[in-house]
C-alpha cells in the first residue's frame, strides 16, 4: 500500500467534495402541494353539511341554495384550503359546485 | 487530467517509487490551500458563491414583484378601471413617513392621522379609477396593489443591499443577506400567492378573527358603528355579546379600537370585559390552529387600535382577555388552511367556557374579532 498515493487521492477527493458543496447551495424554492379550496355549506335548520369547491362569488355566511334533505336555506360557513392528496386518502366524495 | 498526469508520470513510473508527482501535488495542494487560507482569498471566492446565489433569489422576487404589478393593473381593469397602468406606476413607491418618535406626546394621534391620510388617499385613489367598483371592489383592489407595492418594496431593499454589499466588499453584508435570503423569499412568495386570494375573494389566515365573529354574530342585528367596521348583539349562555369585526366580504381589517372605544363610552363602561381574537404569529415547530388564551389587547398593526383598546380598557377597568390562533406568517396572508378554520370551535368553546367562568347572566361582554375580514360576511 502507497500511503502517499492514498494520501494524496484523499486530499483531491476532500478538495473536489469541498467545492461541490460549496457550489450546490442553489436556490430553494419552498415546496407547494396540490392544494384545492373547499366551500363548507350548513344547512340553518337541520345543521346538514356539505362540501364543494370553491366557486368565485362565494364568501362566508353568503345563503347559498337549498338543503336536499330539509329543503332550508344553506349558508356558507367555512371557506379553506386542502391538500388535494390529503382529501383523497381521506376518501372524501367531490360535489360538483352549484 | 488525471490520465495526462498517469502518462505524464510514465507507464512504468505509475506513481513511481519516487512519488516525485505525488510530493508536487502534495506541495500544489498545500500552497494553494496556504495561500487561500492568509490572503483572504478564500473569502472571496465565496462571497462570489453567495453574491451568485443572492442574485437567483433577487431575480425570482424581480420576476414576482413585476408579475404583482400586471396583476394589480389587470384586476383593476377587469373591474372596469380605464387609467389603471398609470394608478399603479403612481401608487407602486407609496411611502409613508413615520412621525416623531423622540417626543411621546400625542404619538398614536399624529401616527393614526397619517394612517388614515393613507388610506384615503389609496381609497380616493382607487375609486378615481374605478368609479363604478363596489366599496369591497375598491377594498380587494386596494389590497392587491399594497401587496405589489410590498413586493416591490422588498426587491428593491434587497437590490440595494446587493450591490452596497459588492460595491463595498462587505462580506458580512453579503452574509447577512445570503442567510436571510431563503426567508425572503418564502415571504414574497407568500405575498405574491396571496394576490390569488384577494381576487377571488378567498379568506385568508389572518382572517380567523372576523371569522369567529362572524360564526358569533351570524342570526344578530347588524350596524356600522365606524368607518368600515361591523357591531351586531347577540345573547350567549345569557350574556349580551356585542360583536365587532370588519366590514366583509371586501379586504378590510376596520377600526375595531374605534369601536371598541365608541361601545364602551356609549354603555358608559358598563362592560364586563373585552375578549379579542386573533391570529398570532406561531414560533417555529409549534402547530399551527392552536388555540391559546392569554391577557391584553389582541390586535396587531402600527399601534393606534391597540392604544385606543388599552387606554378605554383601562380607563373604565375592564379585563381585556386575549385568545389567539397560532399561524406562521406565510400563512396568515395566504388563503385559509382547514386547520386554521377548524380552530373557530375551539375558540367559540373558550369564549362559552369564560362568559361562564368569569362574567355572570345579564352581563354584557364585547366580542372583537380582529384580522383582514376578506372573504367574510357579516
Amino acid at each position: 500500500m502507497d500511503y502517499d498515493m492514498l494520501f494524496t487521492l484523499m486530499l483531491i477527493v476532500i478538495a473536489t467534495l469541498c467545492i461541490v458543496m460549496l457550489a450546490a447551495r442553489r436556490f430553494q424554492k419552498p415546496s407547494e402541494g396540490k392544494y384545492e379550496t373547499i366551500t363548507l355549506r350548513e344547512c340553518d335548520s337541520c345543521g346538514y353539511r356539505e362540501r364543494r369547491s370553491f366557486v368565485k362569488g362565494d364568501y362566508v355566511l353568503k345563503i347559498n341554495g337549498v338543503c336536499p334533505k330539509c329543503g332550508g336555506t344553506m349558508t356558507i360557513m367555512k371557506i379553506y384550503v386542502e391538500k388535494a392528496e390529503a382529501r383523497r386518502q381521506k376518501g372524501y366524495k367531490q360535489i360538483s359546485p352549484q | 487530467m488525471i490520465c495526462s498526469v498517469l502518462y505524464l508520470n510514465g507507464p512504468a513510473g505509475l506513481f513511481g517509487a519516487d512519488n516525485d508527482l505525488l510530493s508536487l501535488l502534495n506541495s500544489i495542494i498545500f500552497l494553494v490551500f496556504m495561500i487561500l487560507l492568509f490572503t483572504g482569498l478564500n473569502q472571496k471566492i465565496q462571497m462570489m458563491i453567495w453574491v451568485k446565489n443572492i442574485r437567483k433569489y433577487l431575480s425570482r422576487i424581480e420576476v414576482m414583484a413585476k408579475e404583482a404589478k400586471v396583476k394589480s393593473v389587470e384586476t383593476i381593469k377587469k373591474m372596469g378601471g380605464s387609467n389603471a397602468e398609470e394608478l399603479v406606476n403612481r401608487m407602486i413607491e407609496f411611502f409613508i413617513i413615520s412621525p416623531v418618535s423622540e417626543e411621546p406626546t400625542g404619538l398614536m394621534r399624529r401616527l393614526e392621522h397619517l394612517l388614515n391620510i393613507r388610506d384615503d388617499r389609496f381609497k380616493k385613489a382607487i375609486k378615481a379609477v374605478l368609479p363604478e367598483a363596489s366599496k369591497h371592489e375598491v377594498a380587494n383592489a386596494g389590497v392587491i396593489l399594497e401587496i405589489a407595492i410590498a413586493l416591490n418594496a422588498i426587491f428593491r431593499t434587497v437590490r440595494h443591499y446587493l450591490i452596497l454589499g459588492e460595491k463595498t466588499n462587505n462580506w458580512i453584508l453579503i452574509t447577512q443577506l445570503q442567510l436571510e435570503m431563503p426567508q425572503i423569499y418564502k415571504l414574497s412568495h407568500a405575498y405574491y400567492k396571496a394576490i390569488d386570494s384577494f381576487t377571488q375573494g378567498k379568506p385568508i389566515g389572518d382572517g380567523i378573527g372576523p371569522l369567529v365573529a362572524a360564526v358569533l354574530s351570524k342570526d344578530g342585528n347588524k350596524k356600522i358603528i365606524c368607518e368600515d367596521t361591523i357591531m351586531s348583539e347577540v345573547e350567549r349562555k345569557g350574556r349580551k355579546l356585542i360583536v365587532v369585526k370588519a366590514e366583509g366580504p371586501g379586504a378590510n381589517v376596520g377600526k375595531p379600537g374605534e369601536a371598541v372605544a365608541k361601545l364602551v363610552k356609549e354603555y358608559e363602561g358598563n362592560i364586563k370585559r373585552i375578549i379579542m381574537v386573533d391570529a398570532k404569529l406561531k414560533l417555529e415547530g409549534e402547530e399551527t390552529g392552536d388555540v391559546i388564551e392569554g391577557v391584553g389587547a389582541a390586535i396587531g398593526g402600527l399601534g393606534p387600535e391597540k392604544f385606543k383598546i388599552e387606554n378605554i380598557a383601562a380607563h373604565y377597568n375592564i379585563p381585556l382577555d386575549a385568545i389567539v390562533i397560532k399561524e406562521s406568517v406565510e400563512e396568515s396572508i395566504s388563503a385559509m388552511t382547514k386547520r386554521i378554520a377548524d380552530a373557530v370551535d375551539k375558540v367559540l368553546e373558550i369564549i362559552d367556557r369564560t362568559l361562564i367562568e368569569r362574567t355572570k347572566e345579564g352581563d354584557i361582554v364585547i366580542v372583537a374579532g380582529i384580522g383582514n375580514t376578506v372573504g367574510i360576511a357579516q
